[in-house]
């Protein structure tokens, strides 16, 4: 078994032994997640470790942040491709979701400044969500979570 | 030790936050852990106690995705009903020192489980 095999076995065991996306939360979309990488944006931790665990079980490998500054930071510093998509907590300390959001926007490279980014917040307000358009985010994730939703709108910007 | 018969009892919807926690009991428990330490509760209380209506409105907008992650309905129902009652609000509005109190006493009960 050559060594990258190993790895990959030892993750689907540590996968496994944490627990596992029921099937109906998942339309054959776990081939599409797997590998794809997603910055997290969360100043909350319980929100982070929850959000963290569904999509890394989904076949996600995650990167973190804290606020929407060391977001925008993660992203500039970025290669082109790096990220496939952004999943944005609204309201956080230092800079908010909307402020992140219009700053990665408007990054001279397309291809970082093009992320799909999803709002994640426990607004379900129309206003709240036009604001989140108006911002350049593409959907939204309902706090608290709701896995299959949260899995339908990653799959409606990664197709 | 915080069980899952005692949240159970208690009135949390722990079908509900364990499935969000892929059913894994131990990730489950932590969560709830450190949801009811989140530092959001003293940030509502002290909104509160000076009548910044906008700085309660924002504790209690973080509470309901962390509280409700957990599913601690007994703190969650509150906890929406204050971010729904203070939002867009700029002065102290009548009932919601009420609320505040409630998730107050709700989270000092989960706290002794």
């Amino acid at each position: 078994m050559t060594g990258r095999r190993t790895e990959e076995k030892a993750a689907e065991l540590g996968r496994q032994s944490i627990g596992k996306i029921p099937d109906h939360c998942l339309s054959g979309s776990e081939a599409a997640f797997s590998g794809r990488r997603l910055l997290l944006v969360e100043d909350n931790i319980v929100n982070m470790e929850i959000a963290r665990l569904l999509l890394t079980q989904a076949g996600f490998a995650v990167e973190t942040a804290e606020n929407g500054q060391a977001a925008v930071d993660m992203v500039s510093a970025s290669e082109a491709g790096y990220y496939h998509a952004i999943l944005m907590d609204i309201q956080m300390p230092v800079m908010d979701g909307y402020q992140a959001t219009r700053t990665i926007r408007a990054l001279d490279d397309p291809a970082r400044a093009g992320i799909p980014i999803l709002a994640m917040t426990a607004d379900a307000f129309q206003e709240d969500q036009k604001a989140a358009f108006d911002a350049g985010m593409q959907g939204h994730i309902a706090k608290p979570v709701d896995l299959k939703q949260m899995m339908t709108a990653l799959e409606q910007v990664l197709r | 030790m915080i069980t899952l018969d005692a949240l159970k009892q208690y009135g949390a919807n722990t079908a509900e936050g364990l499935a969000r926690c892929l059913n894994n009991e131990a990730f489950y428990l932590r969560m709830v852990g450190m949801a009811l330490a989140d530092k959001n509760f003293d940030k509502l209380k002290e909104a509160m106690d000076a009548g910044d209506a906008r700085a309660a409105f924002s504790a209690a907008h973080a509470l309901k995705g962390s509280i409700g992650n957990v599913s601690l309905t007994p703190i969650y129902e509150p906890v929406c009903e204050l971010t729904e009652l203070l939002r867009g609000k700029d002065a102290p509005v009548p009932g919601a020192e009420a609320l505040a109190e409630r998730i107050m006493a709700a989270r000092e009960q989960a706290l002794s489980l």
